[in-house]
């Protein structure tokens, strides 16, 4: 096991607070806790693709930043309304 | 915290459990290969699946896990596949040993609509509701004169339509 798949390991155990913000927390912590969730995948993706070398892996990485990031803006205009 | 508010947090962790490990499982089977990668790539898309979906799930109040729903129609659904299999072994041997087909072609009443997306919906479904059971496979559909033609292999195990399907509500 290479530094760069403990470095992906290390950040599926940092998803541990974004779940527990998002189960636990009100409408704002949800969203908080989705968007840090969706930047911990991006971050251990590259990190895998790049310790694998598998190039499929960023694929997926972008796919998820830019499914979150889009995801994220929907919400909080959702959010908007709901509030 | 009361014991009420306990149980629904861990209710709420057990359901984004369950869509983590059917996500990462789902992941596992399509990749055809089980490493360390594999198993870390796979449990984070499980986990940002199951969060998104919780997040959704939570400011829609909308309930997936409608379990009793499900299981109501759990036995039906099993009980539903050893008669087609049935069904089929018995027309294999009945072939295999010689006898004469009873297969047949049967027209049904069916109202086919006026072209309205609801009547399109009810023609699809019907379609694949009736194909996919192996005994019965959709043919066509007389417009003119609201009828569904269908081939059955054995006539003795038909099922009925609902009635919702069969003409608009």
């Amino acid at each position: 096991m290479n530094i760069f798949l403990l470095t992906s390991l290390i950040l599926v155990i940092s998803f541990i607070p974004a779940i527990i913000a998002t189960i636990r927390g009100d409408a704002i912590d949800r969203l908080i806790g989705m968007s840090l969730g969706g930047i911990i995948s991006t971050l251990c993706l590259i990190t895998l693709a790049v310790g694998t070398g598998r190039s499929i892996y960023i694929d997926v990485a972008l796919t998820v930043a830019f499914l979150s990031f889009s995801g994220t803006i929907a919400f909080a205009r959702f959010l908007e309304r709901w509030l | 915290m009361s014991k009420q508010r306990i149980d629904s947090s861990l209710m709420q962790y057990i359901h984004v459990l369950i869509v983590t490990i059917l996500v990462a499982g789902t992941w596992i089977l399509f990749s055809a290969e089980f490493n360390p990668q594999e198993a870390i790539a796979a449990i984070v898309a499980g986990l940002a699946t199951g969060m998104g979906g919780y997040v959704l799930r939570k400011q829609t109040r909308h309930k997936i896990f409608g379990f009793r729903l499900w299981l109501k129609h759990l036995p039906r659904f099993f009980a539903g596949g050893l008669t087609d299999c049935w069904v089929l072994t018995k027309m294999l041997f009945r072939m295999v040993a010689g006898y004469p087909s009873r297969s047949t072609f049967k027209k049904i009443p069916f109202d086919t609509g006026v072209g309205k997306p609801v009547d399109t919906g009810r023609l699809v479904l019907a379609t694949y509701g009736i194909t996919l059971q192996p005994n019965s496979y959709v043919v066509g559909f007389n417009k003119d004169r609201d009828e569904m033609l269908i081939h059955l292999l054995d006539p003795n195990h038909e099922r009925p339509i609902k009635e919702d399907i069969r003409r608009p509500s």
